[in-house]
């Protein structure tokens, strides 16, 4: 490459500016308490690591195997302190170098004996993040340092070229792992082979992971997995051109939203990485044109209220958590940000869209638009009620009101009972509530929802063993006895009669079906 | 800090140049050589494996069943005893730890055999099911996930390490 070009690049590339980088390093430091959480989430807590044994001490290559265990408890709640008090330091612009440089190394600290717990998961670039952003200067604007006159107002730009180098290379080695795994070979099919595995055998079932089980096209596959090999390939060369590496940064974003809903795997930390590159300039234009941002009260004295307050209570946000639990692993709140980036990609995308709209006339003829949609929206809204109100169905997206339309037609529901060691079992229909064998076994605080068991009743194959599974856990764990019944309930002579067939018995590691039944 | 050079900056970026592929090609021969990937590296998880569609998907099962003195015994998940640590955490550690040497070829991965690992699960059962157990068993099966097959998903038994404190 041109030196000229490379200079370019490197100093000009990704222009900043005081202010843009001080909205940044607040944005930073408040993504890093509330949404991680270190010491209160389950992925940046160190503590735990006190209480295992010297014997579960099994350090990397590298550096943590001059170390002969896991220190004790004080330890990582010293660390905890300090990292609290620093990031609380960065978020108020008090002495920022320090602070920054502080972050990094306790992150790479309490990670190295995470790791040394048998497993390394791949966060280098997130504890990189802190070093290198300190070299910009990101403490030169609303900040203590600024006020106190303990900083330079020059800022530089070249740290955001190193770093985009750095995410380049950090997921360029990712594709390429996978383009020598032979990723890209039509015969296989990589990404339908992890996301099986993770919804069948690991148990990640959350949010839309079922899609995994619906027929999709081989050649869907075959995209997906070419899809990654290219965005993962593609950052090393787009790092070196600032537009095409902010469409990447995007594409990683709707990445990292897909494999939160699709896989439950999510990888949050990366996304205020990412985040480096938004055009924070024109964030600070904005706040700045619209608050009048002084402070007279002293900040200070907020310093130790802070990181205590983050130390012993953690952040408020976790709260929300408790809102939704997962099979898996997943966290509402990660899941919450994951939707948040992609959302601030879609208003930017949205924005650039109609930018260059903006810049195109069209002679277009409006008032026969405007017919031709109320017509079209007309034949939809009446083909709908004609559906409903002769209840012969409807279709989506309207599809919301079954009571209507299926009005009168009969049903088919899945009913579990709870079988004592004495009660008999018989794949006999039974008829009505009152003969049921057992007593009624309540899914809802197992966490098995109604739906799960849908496929039953439907025989889908994989779906079908999936639904099995869950309730087999319960009867595995717990020692239970559980009948499953389709319940069929019907209109006869204005009344409603229901009969239930046995479908399938649990029992401890045992599964038994109805021999009519069996698929 | 002090403003950077140029000229300096430019030999930083010369150096990450020469060093992101070097570190990666350490890295790669570490993992080669030890099996195992080093930290601090720069590089991401590539989950490497493929799959042709066929071949049935396998992954280890784990189950604790804790036995107390008056003969009862409870079953724990695996994920429910190395519950404080991350999730992603657990399949590691168990094949590290807990696994039996019939399985991994080698006793290394038996630690939990150790006097302050075995400790450690007992307080840990303890901790989990309000009892001090005197025995448990470490029961590995695999799950299979077969496509179109019935059933789709089968487990079969691998091997139990046992622990006593009798």
């Amino acid at each position: 490459m041109n030196p000229k070009r490379i200079d370019l690049w490197l100093f000009e590339g990704f222009p900043v500016t005081a202010y843009g980088l001080a909205v940044y390093r607040i944005a930073y430091a408040l993504f890093v308490l509330l949404i991680l959480d270190p010491g209160h989430s389950a992925y940046f807590n160190f503590r735990p690591l006190a209480e295992l044994p010297d014997s579960f001490f099994l350090p990397p290559p590298g550096p943590m195997q001059l170390l002969g265990g896991f220190p004790p408890s004080w330890f990582f709640n010293s660390l905890h302190v300090a990292l609290d008090l620093s990031l609380v330091a960065l978020l108020l612009g008090y002495r920022t170098q320090l602070a920054s440089w502080l972050i990094g190394t306790l992150f790479l600290i309490g990670f190295g004996f995470l790791f040394s717990a048998g497993k390394i998961n791949h966060v280098l670039l997130f504890v990189l993040l802190p070093w290198l952003m300190s070299f910009t200067n990101w403490g030169a604007a609303w900040s203590l340092d600024a006020r106190q006159g303990r900083t330079r107002p020059e800022v530089a730009s070249w740290p955001l070229a190193l770093l985009a180098l750095l995410v380049g290379f950090a997921l360029f080695t990712a594709g390429f792992t996978k383009l020598i795994g032979g990723w890209l070979d039509p015969t296989t099919q990589a990404t339908q082979g992890h996301w099986l595995k993770q919804y069948f055998i690991v148990g990640r079932q959350d949010l839309l992971a079922e899609l995994v089980t619906y027929p999709w096209p081989v050649g869907l596959w075959e995209l997906l997995d070419w899809g990654t090999v290219f965005l993962e390939l593609g950052f090393l060369p787009a790092a070196f051109v600032p537009r095409a590496f902010r469409l990447f940064l995007a594409g990683m974003v709707g990445f990292h939203l897909s494999t939160a809903l699709l896989l439950n795997i999510t990888f949050v930390q990366n996304l205020i990485v990412y985040a480096a590159f938004l055009n924070w300039n024109a964030v600070a234009a904005w706040l700045k044109s619209r608050f009048s941002i002084r402070v007279r009260v002293p900040v200070l004295p907020l310093l130790p209220i802070l990181t205590a307050l983050f130390y012993f209570w953690g952040s408020p946000l976790r709260r929300i958590d408790r809102l939704a639990t997962f099979h898996s692993d997943l966290s509402l709140l990660e899941v919450l940000t994951n939707a948040l980036g992609f959302g601030v990609v879609l208003v930017l995308a949205l924005q650039a869209g109609v930018r260059r709209l903006k810049k195109i006339h069209f002679p277009v003829p409006t008032a026969f638009l405007y017919r031709r949609a109320f017509r079209g929206l007309a034949l939809w809204v009446g083909l709908y009620a004609l559906l409903v109100a002769t209840h012969t169905g409807e279709f989506w997206p309207m599809s919301v009101f079954p009571m209507f339309s299926q009005a009168g037609k009969p049903w088919t529901r899945i009913v579990v009972r709870e079988l004592t060691e004495t009660d008999s079992l018989s794949w006999n229909p039974i008829e009505g509530w009152t003969t049921l064998p057992g007593q009624a076994f309540a899914l809802k605080p197992t966490g098995i929802t109604p739906l799960d068991l849908t496929p039953l009743v439907l025989r889908a194959q994989d779906s079908m063993h999936l639904a099995t599974l869950r309730l087999w856990e319960r009867t595995y764990f717990e020692n239970r006895r559980l009948l499953v019944l389709q319940a069929q309930g019907k209109l006869s002579e204005g009344d409603v009669q229901v009969t239930f067939t046995p479908l399938l018995l649990l029992h401890g590691d045992t599964v038994i079906w109805n021999p009519q039944r069996q698929p | 800090m002090p403003s950077i050079h140029p000229i300096t900056i430019r030999r930083l970026l010369l150096g990450l140049l020469i060093l992101l592929p070097l570190q990666y090609a350490i890295a790669g021969l570490v993992q080669f050589l030890s099996g195992r990937e080093p930290w601090p590296a720069l590089v991401m998880p590539g989950f490497k494996a493929t799959w042709d569609g066929h071949a049935p998907l396998l992954a280890p099962k784990v189950t604790f069943i804790a036995h107390y003195a008056d003969g009862t015994s409870k079953r724990l998940s695996a994920d429910t005893v190395l519950a404080p640590l991350p999730y992603s955490h657990h399949q590691a550690m168990l094949a590290a730890f807990f696994q039996p040497a019939s399985l991994s070829g080698t006793p290394a991965t038996e630690r939990v055999r150790n006097p302050d690992a075995s400790s450690w699960l007992q307080s840990r059962l303890q901790a989990l099911t309000g009892a001090t157990p005197v025995r448990v068993d470490i029961v590995w099966e695999e799950i299979r996930y077969k496509p179109n097959a019935f059933p789709t998903l089968q487990s079969s038994p691998l091997d139990t390490l046992s622990l006593s404190w009798q």
